[in-house]
């Protein structure tokens, strides 16, 4: 076998511009896959770690209904207490899920003293938050992040601080109209400036969930959600069915359950965006499919039209079948390893260069975001391993003319 | 002495096209061992084909090929294969080198990719046959850096590499110059005398017809068996 794949890297340098542009051909192919999916993946693994981490969690549980009528904030589809404690309880009892938080959610109207405007308001338990939105204090643009909130403050976004004017340590009036129609309303102290992040809810305000109690006047401890975090990525899908078979059961016979359970994917439209990545990412691979497909398949068909009267000569000395296959496989498989590996080094070094020398971007109304690509190494092999399939796929035809060649025929071949 | 090829009554048919030809008609003929013997004929005789059926590529239409004790017309495609791997030897007018081999590396070519030898009975094969054809100061050049008869005498060398005990060769002089095409006679001629291979060329060159000792003149689809002299006066 190793004479094999040595006799088919001599014949490669036969002709080795031509070897060489068609390993060109596959690396180029190589790179843009590879960089596509570095910048993409990190784009993508970027926004969801932000979604998730910030603000949305990893699953959200809401009583049913709620999320239909989300852009109204509706007081009368809060959790009760007793259903509350439903969902903690039966949250507890599932492994996958590592923290559950709950929340208060509703509008209100924000005042700085001269100004007056419209904010969605999240009541939120600081300690619980945390461990469900963990990366929520990254979002701080001023103000101490340590402990996140205190009763009596307000976490502001940026975008109504700006118009607003609104400074760390102002007082501001948040008023609330109740669920029995009647308006509270109560000063807080700006604790912090968050930046916006995209999606839903990524531009709301944060207070303490006793302070949103109290305003809302709530006669006992409802949520409007509980905000859920998964061991990881992956055991959402599995921490949600738990959820609904476990509510499922508690529900009575011939009743829908209560509560709705809906992973990050079904309340973000970033999750749309992350799928057309993966689309995307599809797409250019079965473009590099066709690169090299084209590229070797053509190398190969002309190799062995040139060298028909050589394969008569080697068949003539007795040589099988299945070897002189075996050496245009190789032939094939040798154009795809070039392509690879020269491939697989650039792509390593412009990503290197892009981390060197990072690219900023905007996405919605989030401006100076990084881009700091990475290759995970599955990608590389799953690239790399696709790209030798199809080389020796590509080759496949031409090396089975070849072993198939009359070697009378071959031999009269001028 | 053995026979090295026993011709009987076989008859080669191939179509052209819509037309049948028939290009031997019951050829029957013995070639003994160790014979330095020519195929000769006019063009278009059937000399090719014959030597094609000898060296199994082809099969006789009708009758019976022997060749080194083997009936080469009920090969399958795979023993014909190995069989000419293991016995039949083939020298080329255009030598047929592989162009990205050395010298030492074309010789040495069958040994790896027909039949496997171990790394160190291979090289001194190889070492061996290139001494025998007086190349072992030119063994790593390649084709292109060799002579017309340097080459040949490579394609001889490899020709001999399994042991064949049969080297079928087809105008092996035509590209010569007349001093080459002599040493190349002579070397093929030595190779006979001290390994008992049995030589059979197919040509119209004179210098081979005047060096070998069997004639096999081709003409109208039979072959007639001649003496040297007889055909130096046809």
């Amino acid at each position: 076998m190793p004479r094999v794949i040595l006799l088919a890297a001599r014949n490669l340098t036969r002709l080795w511009r031509r070897s060489l542009l068609t390993g060109g051909l596959v690396a180029i192919g190589v790179v843009a896959v590879l960089l596509f999916v570095a910048a993409a993946g990190s784009f993508k693994a970027m926004m969801i770690g932000q979604i998730t981490d910030s603000y949305l969690g990893h699953l959200q549980v809401h009583r049913r209904g709620y999320v239909a009528a989300v852009e109204t904030l509706p007081l009368h589809l809060n959790m009760s207490a007793r259903q509350a404690r439903t969902v903690e309880e039966v949250a507890g009892t599932i492994p996958e899920i590592v923290a559950i938080a709950p929340r208060v959610k509703f509008g209100a109207l924000f005042s700085n003293f001269n100004e007056t405007t419209n904010i969605r308001i999240n009541g939120i338990d600081p300690a619980r938050e945390l461990r469900v939105a963990p990366a929520l204090p990254d979002r701080f643009l001023r103000g101490e992040r340590e402990g996140l909130l205190e009763r009596g403050e307000i976490l502001v976004p940026e975008l109504l601080a700006r118009g607003l004017n609104v400074q760390v340590g102002d007082s501001v009036v948040l008023i609330a109209t109740n669920r029995d129609g009647s308006v509270n309303g109560r000063t807080l102290k700006v604790r912090a400036i968050i930046a916006g992040v995209t999606g839903p809810g990524g531009r709301d305000g944060y207070i303490h969930i006793d302070d949103a109690r109290a305003i809302l006047r709530s006669p006992e401890a409802e949520v409007s959600e509980f905000v859920l975090r998964a061991r990881d990525l992956d055991a959402i899908p599995r921490a949600a069915a738990a959820l609904e078979t476990a509510f499922a059961a508690r529900a009575p016979e011939g009743q829908r359950p209560p509560f709705e359970v809906h992973p990050w994917e079904r309340l973000s439209p970033f999750a749309a965006i992350a799928n057309m990545i993966d689309v995307m990412a599809l797409g250019i691979r079965v473009l590099l499919i066709a690169i090299v497909l084209v590229a070797v398949m053509n190398v190969m068909i002309m190799a062995v039209y040139e060298r028909i009267r050589e394969i008569g000569t080697i068949a003539a000395m007795g040589t099988p079948p299945g070897r002189i296959l075996g050496l245009f496989l190789a032939e094939g498989f040798l154009l795809g390893a070039v392509g690879v590996a020269i491939g697989i080094g650039l792509a390593y070094g412009a990503v290197a260069l892009l981390n060197v020398f990072p690219v900023t971007f905007s996405f919605g109304q989030q401006t100076g975001l990084l881009l700091r690509p990475t290759l995970p190494a599955e990608e590389v092999l799953l690239v790399g391993g696709i790209v030798l399939a199809v080389a020796i796929l590509a080759a496949l035809q031409p090396a089975w003319k070849a072993a198939r060649l009359d070697p009378i025929l071959a031999l009269r071949h001028v | 002495m053995p026979d090295a090829v026993v011709a009987e009554r076989v008859v080669k048919r191939y179509r052209a096209g819509e037309v049948e030809v028939t290009a031997l008609r019951g050829v029957t003929f013995t070639l003994p061992e160790r014979r330095f013997a020519a195929l000769i004929g006019p063009s278009g005789s059937g000399k090719t084909t014959l030597l094609n059926m000898i060296g199994a590529l082809d099969r006789p239409s009708e009758g019976r090929l022997v060749v080194l004790g083997e009936e080469v017309g009920h090969l399958s495609r795979r023993q014909a294969a190995r069989f000419r791997a293991e016995r039949i030897g083939f020298v080329f007018q255009d030598f047929n080198l592989i162009p990205v081999l050395t010298a030492a590396e074309n010789v040495e070519y069958p040994l790896v990719m027909v039949q496997s030898w171990p790394a160190e009975k291979r090289r001194k094969r190889v070492a061996e046959l290139l001494a025998a054809v007086d190349m072992t100061s030119e063994a790593n050049k390649r084709p292109d850096q060799l002579s017309g008869g340097q080459k040949q005498r490579v394609a001889i060398a490899r020709a001999l590499a399994t042991g064949a005990k049969l080297v079928l060769a087809d105008e092996p002089t035509a590209n010569l110059d007349g001093e080459t095409a002599q040493r190349v006679i002579a070397l093929m001629r030595r190779i006979r005398d001290e390994e008992g291979v049995t030589f059979l060329f197919s040509t119209h060159d004179p210098r081979i017809i005047g060096a070998v000792d069997t004639i096999l003149r081709i003409e109208d689809g039979a072959v007639r068996m001649e003496a040297p002299k007889e055909a130096a006066h046809a």
